[in-house]
């Protein structure tokens, strides 16, 4: 089955740059051509203010996970690409996500990162909104702005906001398909390690937040399925033998999906029976009883999965023998990642790890302790991917290299070595090192800024 | 010393020790450092978190912006040593800057150790950075040696950038 074949709306790639055109089909096996991305994409202001109208202001936006504000006025405040939100928990239990900014003068409401309050009181005059975004309090309202005030009209203006598996996205489109259907078939593999427990799924650390430099795009084009920097970029991981189950033998797919996202994964080559790597094996049959027949040949012998949900979300999905520290049990990694532009070259970011909720303490332990090693603020693995985004940033105001030199995606077009060893949906291509992914993710971005 | 007029010898000891492996670190003698640590050493990073309260900690109770062990730590120097650590080379000019050392005796064998820590990087395209933070320490003596136990840096810093947690505290 191919998403790409289907969608009769697909991204078409566009002609970015003067000499070098980009392909008309962003997909391998059709025209193979040059496919260029402009570089003041990930360099210039008036760029960046485009994306934020063209794809922030539309996008389904990750914010958190409901295992941060497990109790009735719990909150934490986020970002939906330049706006800044208050995702709260309000008396009832609901999940609200609603600008955080005062509706008289336009303060920001709510200054902390996270906390619990049935109401949030402005700084500037006191205006009082309820953690469901209604304004419940003016001071001397009467007195000052008559009977006929409607306090109704001045609410906390609230996004649609839906949860997947405990994730909590928004939106402020009210046009936008519903959370399930953005998603899509990605729901699909996403499942294989967010359904794996009928308990749910947990953030039991909650989420640690950093800034960089770097354009929020590189992150997405790396995670969206860049298997070609890993041998290089992380060659210090191959040679310490960190990298585990991957440093085998192993065979790969890159799956594109509507909506401009996409997934790359690898398991150990030739596996037969249904293995969970990483998972505790008294819970092997309850993940087998819980994904479909297809999903579990999707995931049986799983070495790596991950991807990006369009378009500032990344997942990553690894199990590892044996733990971090000798003695830690054998633990598989979750991680979701958030890059939000707060300029071109500024990116804000917060990370979660993800873990089916009733697993042991210990369990969780090690794939945090995993976490932090591999994909952690300081992780060297991660420092080595931002050593090289940064330095692109340092380039890409160049004026002769900005105008003339072109990011290219041109890898592996008619590279297919594996044969796709599950029935999924999505367009699924088998390989395992192609920048196929990043062709999807960039035509679909230069759609929405073109159109 | 000036200060400082009634530590014991023992406890004198202790504040020599906590700038002699400061030092190693700034002189990127990781070799050495890591036979100052015990097995059973960790690092942590608790990450800020701010809260309405000023009585809260503004520091999560759970989420962690660094977390090592002697084993992580070696495998970050082995790294470091190799040629294929790409964001370390060139290589950042850094310094740490130790004060108000402040140690109290735990019971025979251990000690509190506190400081306040000034850390100062730089390497272009990244801003210089200089970081403040409170850095508490276990030591302990093993065989007869002090060794360094647990490591918990608390960052004066509410929303770090990548380049101002890069180094070890
Ligand atoms: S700006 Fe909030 S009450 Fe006036
Ligand atoms: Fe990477």
């Amino acid at each position: 089955m191919t998403a790409a074949e289907s969608d009769p709306d697909r991204p078409r790639a566009r002609t970015g740059e003067r000499d070098r055109p980009m392909s008309d089909a962003p997909t391998p096996g059709a025209v193979p051509g040059s496919f260029a991305v402009p570089r003041r994409y990930f360099a210039g202001k008036a760029e960046w203010e485009r994306e934020i109208e063209s794809i922030f202001r539309h996008s389904w936006l990750f914010l958190a996970h409901e295992s941060e504000i497990p109790e009735p006025g719990d909150y934490v405040t986020r970002l939906m690409g330049t706006d800044q939100v208050i995702v709260s928990r309000s008396e009832s239990g609901q999940v609200q996500v609603m600008l955080n900014s005062c509706t008289h003068r336009g303060t920001l409401l709510c200054k902390a990162d996270v906390g619990n309050a049935s109401h949030f009181r402005c700084g500037y005059h006191g205006w009082t909104f309820a953690n469901d975004g209604k304004l419940t309090g003016v001071p001397r309202h009467r007195e000052l702005y008559g009977r006929d005030f409607d306090k109704a009209a001045f609410g906390l203006r609230t996004a649609r906001s839906d949860i997947f598996h405990g994730l909590i996205f928004a939106t402020f489109d009210a046009d936008q398909v519903e959370l399930r259907e953005y998603l899509g078939d990605l729901a699909f593999y996403l499942e294989c390690f967010l359904g794996v427990s009928a308990a749910g799924t947990d953030a039991p650390y909650g989420a640690f937040r950093f800034n960089h430099q770097g354009n929020w795009k590189l992150e997405a084009d790396n995670f969206s399925g860049d298997g070609y920097h890993l041998r290089h970029a992380h060659r210090a991981g191959f040679d310490l033998g960190l990298m585990g189950t991957q440093a085998g033998t192993t065979e790969g797919v890159c799956i594109q999906f509507e909506h401009g996202h996409t997934l790359r994964a690898q398991r150990t080559a030739g596996t037969s029976e249904a293995v969970f790597p990483g998972y505790p094996e008294d819970r092997w049959p309850e993940i087998q009883a819980r994904l479909s027949p297809d999903q579990v040949d999707m995931f049986s012998g799983s070495t790596v999965v991950h991807g990006i949900v369009f378009p500032n979300l990344a997942f990553i999905h690894t199990p590892r023998a044996g733990g971090f520290d000798p003695g830690d049990p054998d633990a598989a990694m979750v991680q979701f990642r958030l890059f939000n532009p707060v300029g071109p070259d500024h990116t804000d970011e917060l990370c979660w790890l993800v873990t089916p909720a009733d697993y042991a303490p210990e369990w969780k332990e090690s794939a945090f302790k995993t976490m932090q090693r591999q994909h952690g603020a300081t992780a060297f693995f991660e420092s080595d991917d931002m050593e090289n985004f940064r330095r692109m940033l340092q380039v890409n105001t160049g004026a002769e290299t900005r105008d003339r030199i072109p990011a290219n995606f041109d890898l592996a077009h008619d590279h297919a070595p594996y044969e796709p060893w599950f029935d999924g949906p999505g367009n699924v291509v088998g390989t395992d090192i192609s920048e196929v992914n990043q062709r999807w993710f960039y035509a679909r971005y230069l759609d929405l800024m073109e159109d | 010393m000036f200060g400082m007029p009634d530590l014991s010898p023992e406890d004198r000891a202790v504040v020599d020790f906590a700038y002699r492996e400061t030092h190693l670190l700034n002189a990127d003698r990781f070799a050495e450092w890591i036979t100052l640590l015990t097995d059973d050493f960790e690092y942590r990073v608790p990450h800020p978190e701010l809260r309405d309260d000023p009585r809260s900690s503004p520091y999560s109770a759970t989420s962690l912006l660094s977390w090592e062990s002697v084993h992580s730590l070696r495998v970050r120097f082995d790294r470091l040593a190799s040629e294929f650590a790409w964001a370390d080379r060139p290589p950042a000019f850094h310094r740490r800057h130790l004060t108000a050392v402040r140690v109290e005796r735990r019971d025979d064998a251990s000690w509190s150790v506190a400081c306040d820590e000034l850390v100062a990087r730089s390497r272009t395209p990244e801003p210089p950075q200089l970081v403040s933070a409170l850095r508490e320490d276990l030591v302990r003596l093993v065989d007869g040696e002090l060794r360094l136990a647990r490591r918990t840096v608390f960052l004066d810093v509410d929303r770090p950038d990548l380049a101002q947690i890069a180094l070890l505290f």
